[in-house]
């Protein structure tokens, strides 16, 4: 299938990581290629056997980890990357970015890339995230359930390239953007320790000699992206017309507009 | 005068009670348990009466109301879970919380920030 031109300078791929149901990831996907016709998507769909089977797009992956059906602190996106980036980013040396979010990060302009691009071009960190910082002096829970993880510590102290292997980061699980080396390194590390996805990313990738910036530091394209509590429709209306590119959390999928309505609400946001 | 008297010993049993509460409470197992361990209408009332304002010290904003009491060896901040601050010492005796979330601190380097 010929690939449509790159929407801006850097290839970036958005893996869209979802459990939901076949119809509601086909509606989704409906919206974002109306919204972003030049961008490129891949499904990680860590759900229902069934459900995947039932999906019948092209660009969508099976992720078979029992951890994404388990509680919430629990996920790892190990197998989402390693999948992703074998499948889509390794033979294809044009992808530079690739960035996760999750089904309810919601892509609110066709000029996501664009952004995404100059977040990029501001740092040469390998890993952006939202709240992406140091752990070791705060009250984070997940700093303190892992701190005496032995298993976990071992680890870290034998990858660790930096003179502080103690050092731990957090970010948020959504709405990582990997730079393609740093995404190469993680995967290339291979079986790891099982811990909390908003732990072991950034804190490996720090690890591994990458720098970790939190996008808030330098950007304010995730001011409408947050742990909670949800967005309704109405604030996800009145974010984007206050110019935000991403809204998180909004789960009202099926309200969102598709073809011709959410080109239309696109151009409307932008006028 | 016995009005002052009554007043006078009950402000001494209570000063009495709160001195065997904090001896007490120095005397029980200092293991790391679950958060929150106070359930939440006691929590809210706790704090509604006894809580401070916890301020962002690079920025003055209120981050959060909590309950700050010592017990063996650790600072229990009651009203803090859910929230995410930096604690540094700031001198010898005196430790300072600070955002951790970068959106919720204004800075000029974030104009973006409320």
């Amino acid at each position: 299938m010929p690939r449509p031109e790159p929407a801006v300078g850097a290839v970036i791929l958005t893996a869209i990581m979802t459990h939901l149901p076949p119809e509601q990831v086909r509606a989704q996907l409906d919206y974002l290629h109306a919204l972003a016709p030049q961008s490129r998507f891949v499904v990680c769909h860590s759900g229902e056997r069934g459900d995947f089977d039932r999906l019948d797009v092209p660009d969508a992956v099976f992720i078979d980890d029992p951890s994404m059906r388990g509680r919430d602190q629990d996920h790892s996106h190990n197998a989402i990357f390693t999948a992703v980036w074998e499948r889509y980013a390794r033979d294809d040396p044009a992808v530079s970015l690739v960035y996760f979010i999750e089904y309810d990060h919601l892509i609110l302009s066709a000029e996501f890339e664009a952004r995404l691009a100059a977040l990029a071009d501001r740092s040469p960190a390998g890993l952006f995230a939202k709240h992406a910082g140091p752990r070791n002096d705060t009250n984070w829970p997940h700093f303190a359930r892992f701190r005496h993880d032995e298993p976990f510590n071992r680890f870290v102290a034998q990858l660790s390239r930096r003179d502080d292997p103690e050092r731990r980061f957090g970010a948020l699980g959504n709405g990582m953007l990997f730079r393609r080396e740093a995404l190469e390194a993680y995967c290339a590390v291979g079986e790891m320790p099982h811990a909390y996805v908003e732990l072991v990313v950034p804190t490996v990738v720090y690890h591994l000699g990458f720098d970790v910036v939190d996008v808030d530091a330098i950007s304010d394209l995730y001011a409408a992206v947050r742990w909670r509590p949800e967005y309704t429709v109405d604030e996800a209306l009145a974010a984007r017309a206050a110019g935000r590119v991403f809204v998180h959390p909004f789960k009202q999928l099926e309200l969102l507009p598709t073809g011709q309505r959410a080109k239309s609400s696109t151009a409307d946001s932008r006028g | 005068m016995k009005t002052t008297e009554n007043v006078r010993a009950l402000a001494g049993g209570i000063a009495r009670n709160v001195k065997q509460l904090r001896r007490n409470l120095s005397e029980l197992d200092s293991q790391p348990g679950p958060d929150p361990i106070v359930p939440a209408g006691m929590m809210r009332a706790i704090l509604r009466t006894l809580g401070r304002p916890i301020v962002c010290s690079e920025c003055g904003r209120t981050m959060f109301v909590a309950l700050p009491v010592v017990w063996r060896g650790q600072i229990w901040m009651i009203g803090a879970y859910g929230h995410l601050f930096h604690v540094t010492f700031a001198s010898s005796e005196r430790i300072e919380f600070r955002h951790a979330q970068l959106d919720e601190c204004p800075a000029p380097s974030r104009p973006w920030v409320p």
